[in-house]
């Protein structure tokens, strides 16, 4: 209503409000975004296509958008998977720069690329528990967002650990 | 974190666990802040989709 009413002048302040949120919320979840996907995972590279595909799609509807973490997550998520998981072609670059310039500029630490070579030998449900999870989503949460059973997601998150536990030789995964 | 606030039983490791994944994630949050370049994803999404889109959202 506030939309219908406000004069032109009014209605360019509110898109104009709009877009300063919109580009920082992007430079603010972007990184957590990618990292979100990889643990889906994805290469650097896929994840930073699916990421770039969710915000393109939530910029012309971002002012309707009320909760851009989960959302954002949930389009990135089925972009990713929509493709098949497939990986980019390193030799064939993306006709437009994106937000990723190069593969090689994301060289992971060694805790890291062993953390995420763990999550992908996951299976794909418990990958995906584990990735909505590790950004902070409950049980509960992440069923509402995969519309799943929640007594399913609990299991799969606890399988899922203890065969991260095993993966990463922790001690307690011998259950 | 707590088994409570996982929202499943507290397990042997389970610190040592969510700690490696704590640590994974910052390391790699890390890397990525440094390697990215915001600015011209941006120009990116204002130019407009590459394809055509998935389909609308609801929140």
């Amino acid at each position: 209503v506030e939309l219908l009413l406000a004069r032109p002048d009014q209605e360019a302040e509110q898109r104009d409000i709009a877009a300063v949120s919109f580009a920082d919320c992007y430079a603010r979840e972007l990184p957590g975004l990618l990292w979100f996907v990889m643990s889906l995972g994805a290469s650097a590279e896929a994840a930073a296509d699916a990421a770039q595909s969710a915000f393109t799609d939530a910029f012309p509807v971002w002012p309707t958008i009320q909760h851009p973490h989960a959302w954002l997550r949930r389009v990135a998520q089925r972009a990713y998977y929509r493709r098949g998981m497939r990986e980019i072609p390193v030799e064939s670059p993306p006709d437009r720069p994106g937000p990723l310039p190069t593969a090689s500029a994301v060289e992971l630490h060694d805790e890291a690329r062993t953390v995420s070579a763990a999550l992908g030998r996951l299976p794909a449900k418990q990958r995906q528990v584990m990735a909505w999870h590790v950004d902070g989503y409950s049980p509960a949460e992440i069923a509402a967002e995969l519309g799943a059973d929640p007594a399913a997601v609990r299991q799969n998150l606890t399988k899922a650990r203890r065969n991260l536990k095993r993966l990463l030789g922790i001690a307690g995964s011998a259950r | 974190m707590t088994g409570a606030e996982r929202g499943t039983p507290d397990v042997a490791g389970d610190t040592e666990l969510d700690l490696l994944l704590l640590t994974a994630k910052t390391q790699t949050l890390t890397t990525l802040v440094g390697a990215l370049d915001i600015q011209a994803g941006l120009a990116d999404i204002r130019a407009g989709p590459r394809q055509a889109p998935d389909g609308p959202d609801t929140d």
